[in-house]
């Protein structure tokens, strides 16, 4: 992670600390996990299911995003490491044991996780990222003393250029 | 337009609607075949009960133009309802015809959500010969009642299977750790508290036995699941015979011929994407036989046959396989013709010989082939055979044809009884599992290192490292390796692996679209066990690699008797020439050669010199003395060396001698090829 997204990433901390008691709290729903070390998250709706990986099939010729298959409820289902899509420290595959399944429109894919935290409500309000190191961010929640990384899959197909979901 | 609370029924009718032209289809065509006119009358009665129900159903819905239609067809047809004259052709056409255009501007009507397309009946689409919305919804049996099952669900289902099967997975290795709980408890009995161990070695116990009977209590349950689903993939032939009847009456009759189908075993039942697909294939193959094999009914009779030729479907199961012959008693195939065609478009080289039988029918699948021989309307026969070819090729199957002149022909089509496993061959390269439907794969053999071309069945292939082909090695390299012989359409290519792991019948999962560029990948195959293995697509893998033609590679093996007393010797020369592609047998004296030889016959003949019984020079002189075998090429080995050995053995009538020095060299196999290819 650079500085400046560190330094962003900060601020916008900062920031979800303060409460002036006028802002309208709003209930998220998300599924978090932890990537990089970093906590992540995508909103609920999005998530179609999650697993444990077994028996990953690497990919011949693959692009250098997809770490490889593995089956998912009777289909195949490509896993992406999200250190590869932020160019982050790669983790080893046996670092990330479990997946996130998220859709959007007719794609699904499998996002890596080092660990995950499960169903998580925040009442909280979301604020936008403003860092572009981070494809397929758009907001940053608090959770308690960290800060959670926001994902729409959406972003996250159109950045490893599966742009053409809607 | 349709009112929007009538939508829901649009489905239906569209599925009643395609059945209905199926069964007046197949009562017209019938009704044109029979005689008496009290079947001929019953006939009718069926086809203008559909067509009214199909008029009131239009009229329900909207479709007031459809129901006009019907009305009038209702109204040619009724003259003929008492049976005492056929319905004529024009008019069977025309309802045919006016069937289809009424089941494409309903499905059209679905695909605008209610809104009647502008161009109306006749112009709604292309004619769908009566299968519309069947091929997408199918009929199962439930109770001996007929229920209509969507693919999706089924799908669906399918995949519910699969979440069991992991569940099960599960379930085995939870079994399998209580299972070391409880031995582990075991082992450490003697060095803690007897009370609390056997307290834990209860729950243990309890927890081992419970998870065992779940797991068997699952097992039986999936395998029940698994053979429920298996019946609902699958259909009767009998569901396309309707449509293919139609098929050879139409085609037939606008061709001039009379022609009837036979079906045998209708019964058999079929996964229904390989039905669909296999109707296509057939429908080409059925149409090839009324153009160019049943003759026209004057031709028939001035050859003693029945006017009305016949077409005979015979579709039965085969181990893993279900057979399909399509036979016709027509001419057959005029080999000459073929041969003379194949000669005037290349594909035999100038100064070949004539190709064998096979090998004449092969090059009617050579694309391109069939489309001279159509406009030249010479007998060969070839039109469309091709495009069966590439069916077959796609389904995972394959196709011959055999014939006899002024006697028939007959097509046999071989294909895997379902598209959801397939047998593959399960090897590994670049440390990556990999998988080749078995059905491309012509061989595998052993290849020493340093060795570029192997030589498979008389034809030198270059060998490729897979790993190369796919991106994930070294393009080029001769290490000592597995090489694989596969077979796309009429090619043949050759790629090295570092391991073959054997056969494995496999679930075949699509690949997701973000996969879809990869060319070389065709799909993934379920091992079983959890594991994924990409399957390659042999199409992709021949597009890269250099391949050789099939026909030419596909000649027969050149058969090579071995006569030499010392059993080493037979052993290193059976080696040398079947690694180089040859057919051997051997013999351990010049008796027991000259006996294989009159029995089984031979391409070449090598022998030893020195032999109890009958000698080498003796086993020479015999094969020039006898009719058949005089021009049978023999090679004399043997460790003598002088002017006068060598004088003997041309004396004797061998066409070449060498020593055995020369043959440490290579000389044997390079005199071998030469004496052969000769």
């Amino acid at each position: 992670m650079t500085d400046a997204s560190e330094q962003i990433l900060k601020r916008r901390a900062e920031v979800l600390a303060v409460t002036d008691g006028l802002t309208q709290v709003v209930v998220t729903e998300l599924v978090v996990f932890r990537v990089g070390g970093q906590l992540a998250a995508f909103r609920a709706s999005e998530v179609e299911g999650a697993g444990r990986v077994r028996e990953l099939a690497p990919v011949p010729g693959g692009p250098a995003w997809l770490t490889g298959v593995v089956q998912s409820r009777g289909r195949v289902l490509s896993l992406v490491d999200l250190n590869r899509v932020w160019s982050a420290p790669r983790r080893g595959v046996a670092d990330q044991t479990s997946y996130v399944v998220v859709a959007s429109g007719p794609l699904r894919l499998g996002v890596l996780s080092e660990e995950l935290l499960g169903f998580q409500e925040i009442e909280t309000t979301l604020v936008p990222f403003e860092g572009t190191d981070r494809p397929g961010v758009i907001e940053v929640a608090r959770l308690g003393a960290d800060h959670v990384l926001v994902l729409t899959a959406r972003r996250v197909f159109q950045a490893r250029g599966l742009g053409d979901a809607p | 337009m349709i009112p929007p609370e009538l939508l829901p029924a649009l489905g239906a009718f569209a599925e009643e609607l395609a059945e209905q032209a199926q069964s007046v289809g197949a009562s017209l065509v019938e009704s044109g075949r029979v005689a008496e006119p009290e079947q001929r009358k019953k006939l009718l009665a069926t086809v203008l009960r559909h067509l009214h129900t199909a008029k009131g159903n239009s009229g329900g819905l909207g479709f007031k133009q459809l129901e006009e239609e019907f009305h009038g067809l209702e109204t040619d047809l009724a003259p003929f309802r008492q049976g005492q004259r056929a319905v004529p052709e024009p008019l069977v056409q025309k309802v045919l015809t006016r069937l289809d255009a009424g089941i494409a501007l309903v499905k059209a009507t679905i695909a605008r959500k209610g809104v009647f397309p502008e161009e109306g009946v006749a112009a709604a689409g292309e004619p769908s010969s009566g299968e519309g919305l069947v091929g997408a919804v199918g009929d199962g049996q439930a109770g001996g009642q007929t229920i209509r099952v969507g693919l999706a669900p089924l799908a669906a289902l399918d995949a519910k299977v699969e979440e069991l099967k992991e569940v099960r997975v599960t379930l085995e290795r939870r079994a399998a750790e209580a299972r070391r709980l409880r031995a582990a408890l075991e082992a450490t009995t003697a060095s803690a508290d007897p009370a609390a161990l056997s307290s834990l070695r209860a729950l243990a116990e309890g927890l081992h036995r419970g998870l065992a009977a779940d797991v068997t209590e699952l097992a039986g349950r999936l395998t029940e699941a698994e053979d429920e689903l298996r019946t609902l993939r699958t259909l009767p032939v009998d569901s396309i015979v309707p449509a293919l009847d139609r098929s050879v009456w139409e085609h037939a009759t606008a061709v001039g011929k009379k022609v009837r189908l036979r079906v045998t075993g209708a019964g058999v039942a079929l996964d229904r994407r390989l039905l669909e697909e296999l109707k296509g294939a057939l429908t080409h193959v059925v149409r090839n036989a009324i153009d160019h094999g049943i003759e026209a009914p004057a031709a028939r009779r001035a050859a003693n046959k029945r006017e009305e030729g016949e077409l005979h479907l015979v579709f039965e199961h085969r181990g893993r396989e279900v057979v399909v012959l399509a036979e016709d008693d027509g001419r057959g195939v005029d080999l000459a013709a073929v041969t003379a065609r194949a000669r005037e478009r290349g594909l035999l080289p100038p100064g070949a010989p004539a190709p064998t039988a096979e090998q004449a029918h092969e090059l009617l699948f050579t694309p391109g082939f069939s489309t001279a021989a159509q406009l030249t309307t010479t007998s060969g026969r070839g039109v469309g055979l091709d495009v069966v070819r590439e069916s077959a090729s796609q389904l995972g199957g394959r196709v011959t044809m055999t014939s006899v002149w002024g006697l028939g022909t007959r097509v046999q089509l071989e294909l895997p009884l379902t598209l959801a496993t397939v047998q593959v061959l399960l090897l590994e390269t670049a440390d990556h599992t990999l998988a080749l439907p078995l059905v491309a794969v012509a061989g595998a053999l052993y290849r020493p290192e340093g060795v570029e071309r192997i030589d498979w069945n008389g034809q030198l292939l270059q060998v490729r490292p897979l790993a190369g082909l796919v991106g994930l090695g070294a393009e080029s390299g001769t290490s000592a390796s597995t090489v694989i012989v596969l077979r796309h359409a009429d090619r043949l290519l050759c790629v090295s692996v570092d391991r073959v792991f054997g056969e494995r019948d496999a679930l075949i999962r699509p690949l997701p679209p973000e996969l879809a560029g990869l060319r070389y990948l065709s799909s993934a195959a379920s091992l079983g066990d959890g594991r994924l293995a990409f399957v390659l697509s042999p199409r992709a893998l021949a597009a890269a690699a250099e391949t050789v033609p099939l026909v030419q590679a596909a000649r027969r093996r050149r058969r090579v008797v071995v006569a030499d007393d010392s059993i080493t010797t037979r052993m290193i020369h059976r080696q040398s020439l079947e690694a180089a592609g040859f057919e051997v047998e051997t013999a351990f004296d010049g008796a027991e050669a000259l006996r294989l030889l009159k029995a089984r016959g031979a391409d070449l003949l090598v022998s030893d010199v020195r032999m109890p019984r009958l000698d080498g020079l003796g086993l020479t002189r015999a094969v020039r003395g006898d009719a058949q075998l005089r021009g049978l090429p023999v090679v004399l080995v043997s460790s003598l060396d002088s002017d006068d050995d060598r004088r003997r053995a041309t004396d004797a009538g061998a066409s070449a001698y060498v020593t055995k020095q020369e043959y440490e060299k290579g000389v044997l196999l390079a005199t071998v090829r030469s004496l052969v290819d000769a």
